[in-house]
């Protein structure tokens, strides 16, 4: 069974980057620019990890990464916070994200955070 | 006779002499300093010292039989009223009243009377007063007040038309009864008005009558005049000859009118030589006439004013700025991530085709993107420092070993350079350790940087009781003495018409000077032009941070 890792960003280049390595990687990968997304996930459904940018356009990614530590369903989904701004580690941490990178990172870097949880 | 009996006999002859002799009481009245005047119980003047004169102007057969009332100018402060109406209904009581009085001339004068109630003392029967002109002390003291409490307000908040409007509410009524303060905007047009008159109802009717006549260019006198030519205006009496020059003009006359405009004076508010605005003073008081002093005290208060208002535009200017690189930085790295993805994935694919001349490319490429990402970096530095929203996360960590980690990283991308360490600190500090590490990773490339024909960089460790000393030494261009000094300020870059120039942002130095300052240590530079540079910084130990 590949394991299923969601991207959460608003920039479809980035998704489409993250979604070819992360596949040859072996994951099963699922997109979407839609912050609202990450927050209906359904049992069934549920990745192992997310990947999720801080600054989406109309939606702050702390409050989603806020909704799913705050549910029962998802709470144990190791999240990973990105963002441009490199000292907003501390926001990410504070709202509950596992870990963070600031943009733009190194693929292996990514690969070894990934590797740390799954 | 004894000495101590012939005293009391001496001073009781004195008051005989004193008694019966009038003329030595009258000489006595006359060198006071004060005038001096009895007043029946009607108001009525029966008796004034020829000083009145100095004071007033009339002389005292010009007031005795004259109601003291008769020189009360109109709106006479109610706490002045009531103090002498007490007096009037207490015999035996004596009050000090700082009051307005009409002089000669016409003008008023600020007075200062001690009156005592003798109504009831059967052999005087009258008023007993004495006065004295404070009309100076009164007025500057009142301009002191204003300044010192315009400053406060002026430095207590940065938003112009709350700031202004607070002025104009300061120096009406004590300064003036009508009082505006105008700003132009770049097109020299009136950006912002604050107005205050005393009667809050003449405000509006005075607003609507200036909006009708705004745009007239041809202003003898007033605002617009003031903010065209920038010289200031004083008209100390609104009279005859004044009124003669305005009689064709319509619109002025009818404000004159409505205001019941006594005497005027207006200064422009003057930034680097650059009329941004007016303050004017208008009263409808007989009594206020505006002088020349008083030009000075509103010439003081313009500057004050125009001061903190260039002062407040150029921290506009400059948060805009900020924010401007703030987010530009921010948009900067959006793109950047995605390059650098793509470029990331090509050279995963053709790393399994050993495609290697490519993903030699690839990788100058990659490089390539993580000069401009460190670039982008910096820039939202500069801009955070700047705005005060660097956040520093101090821990306490190894010295040596940060320097050792940041040498052999930086070693493995510098092929041309021998990147030598000496010395050792042996100490803990506590810092930001990601923002020490930044310093000596720019120190170090601005050495390899600027020593293109070297093929070395020292980089000495030290440390004394009290700090850790790191320095980075090269051998290359070296930094004039005249550059020196600037060379850690923003955006600062040595341009040598004799040397090639070395690109950058030029915001290196400025960064690593502000981390190292943050955390209570020094950064300075050692370097002749052509012998190389040493740039030293030292950081307190954590033990005497502690202490």
């Amino acid at each position: 069974m590949k394991k299923k890792i969601l991207v959460v960003d608003d920039e479809p280049d980035i998704l489409e980057f993250l979604q070819e390595i992360l596949e040859d990687e072996g994951f099963a990968v699922t997109t979407t620019d839609k912050g609202e997304y990450a927050e209906n996930l359904h049992n069934g459904g549920l990745p192992q990890l997310i990947l999720l940018d801080m600054l989406l356009s109309g939606k702050d990614g702390r409050e989603i990464a806020r909704h799913l530590k705050k549910h029962d369903e998802t709470k144990h989904i190791p999240v990973i916070m990105f963002s441009a701004h490199p000292s907003a580690e501390e926001a990410a941490r504070l709202a509950g994200a596992d870990d963070f990178l600031a943009k733009p990172f190194e693929i292996d870097e990514l690969l070894a955070k990934i590797a740390q949880y799954l | 006779m004894s000495t101590s009996a012939r005293k009391p006999r001496v001073l009781s002859k004195a008051v005989e002499v004193f008694k019966s002799n009038e003329k030595l009481l009258l000489t006595l009245i006359e060198n006071s300093s004060d005038a001096l005047a009895l007043v029946s119980s009607a108001g009525i003047f029966l008796f004034v010292s020829p000083q009145v004169q100095k004071i007033l102007g009339y002389s005292p057969h010009e007031l005795v039989g004259r109601r003291t009332h008769d020189l009360f100018p109109p709106g006479y402060p109610e706490e002045v009223v009531e103090q002498f109406r007490s007096v009037a209904e207490t015999p035996g009581l004596t009050v000090t009243v700082e009051h307005p009085y009409f002089h000669k001339d016409g003008s008023v004068r600020w007075i200062e009377s001690t009156i005592t109630n003798y109504l009831h003392d059967p052999t005087i029967q009258t008023y007993v007063a004495n006065f004295r002109d404070i009309s100076a002390r009164k007025h500057a003291a009142e301009q002191q007040h204003v300044l010192n409490q315009a400053s406060n307000v002026l430095t207590s908040s940065l938003d112009h038309q709350i700031t202004l409007k607070e002025i104009a509410e300061l120096i009406v009524p004590t300064l003036a009864d009508y009082c505006r303060i105008a700003i132009l905007d770049e097109k020299q047009q009136i950006k912002e008005i604050s107005v205050n008159h005393i009667d809050p109802e003449k405000i509006s009717l005075v607003r609507a009558l200036y909006e009708q006549y705004k745009d007239k260019s041809n202003m003898t006198h007033g605002l617009q005049r003031l903010l065209e030519t920038g010289k200031p205006e004083l008209i100390s009496s609104v009279s005859g000859d004044v009124l003669e020059t305005v009689q064709d003009d319509v619109e002025m006359l009818s404000i004159i009118n409505a205001l019941g405009l006594q005497s005027y004076m207006g200064v422009p508010l003057i930034a680097r030589g650059q009329t941004i605005g007016a303050i004017t003073f208008s009263s409808v008081q007989p009594y206020r006439r505006y002088t020349q002093e008083d030009m000075v005290f509103a010439g003081e208060l313009a500057r004050r004013i125009a001061l903190v208002l260039d002062i407040s535009d150029q921290k506009e200017l400059e948060r805009r700025k900020d924010e401007f690189i703030s987010m530009a930085s921010h948009e900067l790295k959006t793109p950047v991530t995605s390059l650098k993805g793509f470029t990331n994935l090509f050279q995963r694919r053709l790393a399994k085709q050993a495609d290697e001349k490519t993903l030699h490319y690839l990788a100058r490429m990659d490089a390539q993107l993580n000069k401009l990402t460190k670039l982008i970096t910096d820039l939202l530095d500069v801009s955070k420092i700047l705005t005060g929203k660097v956040i520093y996360r101090e821990e306490p960590f190894d010295l040596d070993t940060l320097i050792k980690e940041t040498i052999e990283n930086l070693q493995a991308a510098t092929p041309g350079h021998q990147l030598r360490l000496n010395g050792t600190a042996e100490a803990q500090i506590y810092a930001d350790r990601d923002r020490i590490g930044q310093v000596l990773i720019n120190l170090i490339t601005n050495a390899i940087k600027y020593s293109p024909h070297a093929d070395m960089v020292v980089i000495h460790v030290a440390r004394d009781s009290q700090n850790a000393q790191v320095s980075v030494q090269d051998f290359g261009i070296g930094i004039g003495k005249e550059h020196q000094q600037k060379i850690f300020e923003r955006f600062y870059q040595v341009t040598d018409p004799e040397e090639k120039t070395y690109p950058g942002l030029g915001i290196g130095l400025y960064l690593s000077y502000e981390i190292i300052r943050r955390h209570e240590g020094t950064m300075w530079v050692e370097s002749n032009k052509g012998e190389g540079s040493t740039f030293h910084f030292s950081l307190p130990l954590m033990e005497r941070k502690r202490s």
